[in-house]
């Protein structure tokens, strides 16, 4: 009992700090209040969902669904298997969902992190490529990483981080596709290519280091 | 290898498109470097890239089917909380049969999708299996020669009663790999003197600490060289 009262009164505190001045504010920097609104209303279904409340799934499938089915459509190129992997992924999130930290504002990036990392599976297996480990599985950065993709859905809208996107080369955007869209691995981005292992590593970092510095997330190596 | 030549790696690791090798040589790298702020927002950038694609509809069945699975796994906490491994399973036949049979099918995929690969030399094999949730397991070994390196994750810490006895079914024959308890970031690694043949399947119970060599218990996982 104590513990959702908590919980109840930090989801309770970020609302009260903004109604009192949401209608003027809205007028004058619509864009800001709007998100705050998104934010409480993420940060009330990660609450929710801690407290096993189907509602939450049902309100984060009604805003995710279609991102994460665009993304499992887009590597699998299959309805139907498309759909198996965002089912999974949000029954992953519902399954564990006591062990959702409360005071997350958001578990979309974690669901599209599932999304890709399973439809990629898939795709391999597919194509009778060897499964690959899941790298995040042990990395200590992993929890980091959401919290910075929380900082960044945070300050940019989804057409910011497209431009991002559209600022790659060619040659870079064909590197990333290959190996986020397409689950290759360096060798395969080679043979695929004809490109030799240097240049493709280069391109990757390049590409990557750009959507870093474009995201904000700080200086480029 | 120095820095510089880990950051060439560092793309594929986060876009989950690194080798078992290249895991491990940046792995390695990173116990002992302060590269993780890197890591981190090269992850989160990676992660990004999702927001730029294309939102499509799905068949409206889905949320059906998913909502459906919030009703089995509600009442499923309830009755079976504490109960090991993907009681899930249980659940959703119980709630959807259509809907099992697919689950079934992407179990029996992640559980016999099996990685063989060549890494340093030919007759070095790296076996990678992952698990419906985040378990995984690594095996690395000659086929034939004594010693395999393994490790593995995403497990329940046993209390000191039990242990994990790892198996592996060779023909009808069941023979004992080892025994660990995982820490209590559910993980473990170390390397066991035996000798792996090809064909071996590979499985985990947990046991009594007392040890034991058959297995009693219910398989936490299988997988197969
Ligand atoms: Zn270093």
């Amino acid at each position: 009992m104590a513990e959702s009262a908590t919980t109840t009164g930090h989801i309770a505190s970020p609302a009260l700090a903004v109604q009192p001045n949401k209608q003027s504010a809205r007028q004058t920097t619509g864009s800001t209040i709007a998100f705050a609104d998104e934010m409480i209303i993420r940060r009330n279904i990660v609450a929710r969902l801690v407290q096993r409340d189907p509602s939450a799934l049902e309100e984060m499938y009604d805003r995710m669904a279609r991102r994460a089915f665009g993304l499992a459509y887009r590597i699998l190129d299959d309805g139907p298997a498309a759909e198996d992997i965002v089912q999974d992924a949000f029954a992953w999130v519902w399954d564990n969902s006591q062990k959702l930290d409360s005071e997350r504002g958001t578990v979309d990036g974690l669901l599209l992190t599932l999304v890709h990392r399973r439809a990629v599976d898939a795709l391999r297996a597919r194509s009778r490529r060897d499964a690959l480990p899941d790298s995040s599985v042990s990395s200590n950065a992993g929890q980091d990483a959401l919290d910075l993709v929380d900082e960044v859905q945070r300050n940019l809208d989804a057409d910011a981080i497209n431009r991002a996107m559209d600022q790659l080369s060619p040659e870079q955007s064909e590197v990333i596709d290959l190996a986020y869209f397409g689950g290759m691995t360096h060798a395969e981005i080679c043979e695929k290519t004809s490109l030799p292992l240097g240049t493709v590593k280069s391109r990757l970092r390049l590409a990557l280091n750009g959507l870093r510095n474009s995201f904000g997330l700080g200086g480029s190596s | 290898m120095n820095c510089e030549e880990i950051r060439d790696l560092l793309p594929a690791y986060v876009l989950g498109t690194a080798t078992p090798h290249e895991i491990g040589v940046v792995e390695d790298h990173l116990a002992r470097c302060g590269l993780h702020e890197e890591v981190a927002a090269l992850t989160a950038s990676a992660a990004l890239i999702a927001s730029g694609s294309k939102s499509v509809e799905p068949p409206a069945a889905l949320k059906a089917r998913i909502m459906a699975h919030t009703a089995g796994a509600t009442a499923g906490v309830q009755r079976e909380r504490g109960t090991p491994r993907r009681p899930w399973l249980r659940r959703l036949l119980a709630v959807n049969p259509i809907a099992a049979v697919l689950a079934l099918a992407l179990v029996a995929m992640a559980v016999w999708n099996v990685t063989l690969q060549g890494a340093e030399s030919p007759e070095k094999f790296v076996h990678f299996y992952r698990g419906q949730d985040s378990d995984w397991l690594r095996v690395e070994t000659v086929l034939g020669d004594p010693g395999a390196e393994v490790s593995l994750g995403g497990f329940d810490r046993l209390d000191d009663s039990q242990l994990y006895h790892l198996w592996t079914t060779r023909g009808d024959q069941v023979l004992l790999i080892g025994a660990f308890n995982v820490n209590p970031e559910g993980k473990w690694a170390g390397e066991f003197d035996f000798v792996f043949e090809e064909g071996d399947r590979i499985w985990m119970t947990s046991e009594s600490a007392s040890g034991t060599d058959q297995p009693t218990g219910e398989a936490v996982f299988k997988t197969r060289f």
